[in-house]
């Protein structure tokens, strides 16, 4: 290697150091803590009528110089307001508070819209917060039937969604465009509310989750991913600590997703009735304040028959896998604000132990399907997903994907992606306007 | 404000001291189903969720929560959903 050829790659990975290291020294320098009142409720019903207010930041619960104040914006006036107690955190060490009851020195009246203010309060872990906090607006009535409110939010990504549409259209000079719909969508509806602890029959949670998962495309480069159609119901069985407590310390928990499921290719041409069943066992994360990592390891079993397959003779038996898999997330905290992760990696692994022979299909140039063989060797998939956040709303993301999916198994061979995201959160609340 | 105290380390989060201001995953929820199951541990845990309260929620109150949600949105959600238990 050449001395100068040396030079530029140190100087590209000093640069590349920079560029990564920077949030968690200057940047992280730079931002200050901005404490707020998330809500304030005004309940008649305690004695004395107080306003429970939330703290954004731990306080401590012994706050001399702390002055709250009432403002009627209906009547214009505004009176000082004492202080019952700053509620501590039951086992904290040191003891902190993350709300505080108010007395107001007149009831409050429903018709009027009243803004709770505080100056001089001293939260224990923020650096540079101001000495008076924004008002918040004190609730005087709880929202009109508010368990039955829909609350909308800005999902990380496809992932996480509870719906997803991304109609595309490909197009270049000399080519047919080409059309891809890639559409998620499942709806959660608790079966069985869970009920657990000391003196109370225990009880899982279940959920009904139906829904799709479906990335079709007329482009013949586009991966043959798999379309599933998906009636699963979602089992919580939250390992009781009265009756497991070693257990329950590293393993709160074990999740079951039994469910009927559709698979086909993208063209239909391929089609699976399955009936699979995963257990998730949810592992406690472990880390710190900079970092944390949640192992979730999976095993499951699927079985079915072929409805409609590509090539005669590729099913000689019924399907019969079972699966093993791994989940892994991890999270990267700057080091002073601690709000949002600077980095989060999502890698899934899944091994398809096949019992019962099926084929695999490579994709040829015109985009068919080409069969290379039938057997019964693994099937491994492998995504992993990188996100990392810029600035609160802006972020870049990278993803890999390697292996392949039932039913036809075309390989996606060494698949990156990469992006620039800007996301935010959009929350809905009809009841918290009233 | 307890409840999410109690529930968040004991449900597989860490022992990082409650902030409503930071995100789960500040708590080591990193995946949908460890959500799952610190909802339930809100929802139906006898000694430290909502029931301890002698209050109820119903199992959807908490759908809303993913990993990026604000402490502060859930405790919102307790306090304005739950109802005393019958």
């Amino acid at each position: 290697m050449k001395p100068g050829s040396r030079t530029t790659s140190r100087a590209s990975v000093i640069l590349v150091v920079y560029i990564f290291l920077t949030p968690f020294g200057v940047r992280a320098q730079a931002t200050k803590c901005a404490p707020t009142l998330p809500q304030a409720l005004w309940q008649p019903y305690e004695s004395p009528p107080i306003v429970s207010v939330f703290i954004s930041d731990p306080v401590s619960p012994n706050q001399p110089d702390a002055m709250w104040t009432v403002y009627d914006t209906t009547d214009g006036t505004a009176k000082p307001a004492t202080v019952k107690e700053y509620t501590p955190i039951q086992g904290s060490n040191p003891p902190y508070a993350l709300s505080a009851q108010i007395v107001p020195q007149q009831p409050l009246q429903i018709d009027h819209v009243y803004y709770l203010v505080v100056k001089g309060l001293i939260f224990q872990d923020c650096q540079g917060a101001p000495k008076s906090l924004a008002p918040v607006a004190v609730q005087t009535k709880r929202p009109k039937d508010a368990s039955k409110d829909f609350v909308f939010s800005v999902a990380k990504g496809r992932d996480d969604s509870d719906f997803y549409f991304a109609p595309t259209i490909d197009g270049a000079s000399g080519t047919k465009a080409a059309y891809t719909l890639d559409t998620k969508f499942q709806f959660r509806k608790s079966l069985l509310p869970p009920q657990f602890g000391s003196k109370v029959p225990y009880h899982p949670a279940i959920y009904f989750i139906p829904g799709w998962d479906v990335k079709i495309s007329s482009n013949p480069k586009e991966d043959g991913n798999s379309v599933n159609f998906v009636v699963p119901l979602e089992i919580i069985a939250p390992v009781s600590p009265n009756k497991f407590p070693l257990l329950s310390r590293f393993l709160p928990a074990v999740i079951s997703q039994p469910g009927f499921v559709a698979e086909a290719d993208k063209k239909f041409h391929d089609v699976n009735a399955i009936f699979s069943d995963a257990e998730y066992f949810v592992l406690r994360s472990f880390g710190g304040e900079l970092f944390s990592i949640s192992p979730e390891p999976v095993v499951g079993v699927e079985t079915g028959s072929n409805l409609k397959a590509q090539s005669a003779g590729t099913y000689p038996e019924s399907i019969l896998r079972a699966d093993v898999g791994l989940h892994l997330g991890m999270s990267l905290f700057q080091a002073v604000t601690k709000k949002k992760p600077l980095f989060s990696i999502e890698t899934d692994y899944m091994r398809r132990l096949l019992l019962h022979p099926e084929p695999i299909y490579t994709v040829n140039s015109a985009g068919g399907y080409v069969l290379q063989s039938v057997g019964t060797q693994p099937r491994d998939h492998v995504t992993v997903k990188i996100n990392y956040n810029l600035t609160s709303y802006v972020a870049l993301t990278a993803a890999y994907e390697w292996g392949s999916l039932p039913p036809v198994y075309t390989k996606v061979d060494n698949k990156y992606t990469f992006g620039v995201t800007l996301q935010g959160q959009l929350q809905y609340r009809p009841g918290a306007a009233k | 404000m307890q409840i999410l105290a109690d529930c968040i380390p004991r449900s597989g989060g860490n022992h990082n001291p409650v902030s409503l201001s930071k995100v789960l995953q500040f708590y080591g929820f990193d995946t949908q189903h460890q959500i799952d199951v610190l909802n339930s541990w809100i929802v139906g845990n006898a000694d430290y969720g909502v029931p301890r309260y002698k209050f109820a929620l119903k199992g959807d109150a908490l759908n809303f929560v993913i990993p990026t949600t604000v402490v502060s949105d859930i405790a919102k959600a307790i306090q304005d959903k739950a109802t005393p238990a019958m």
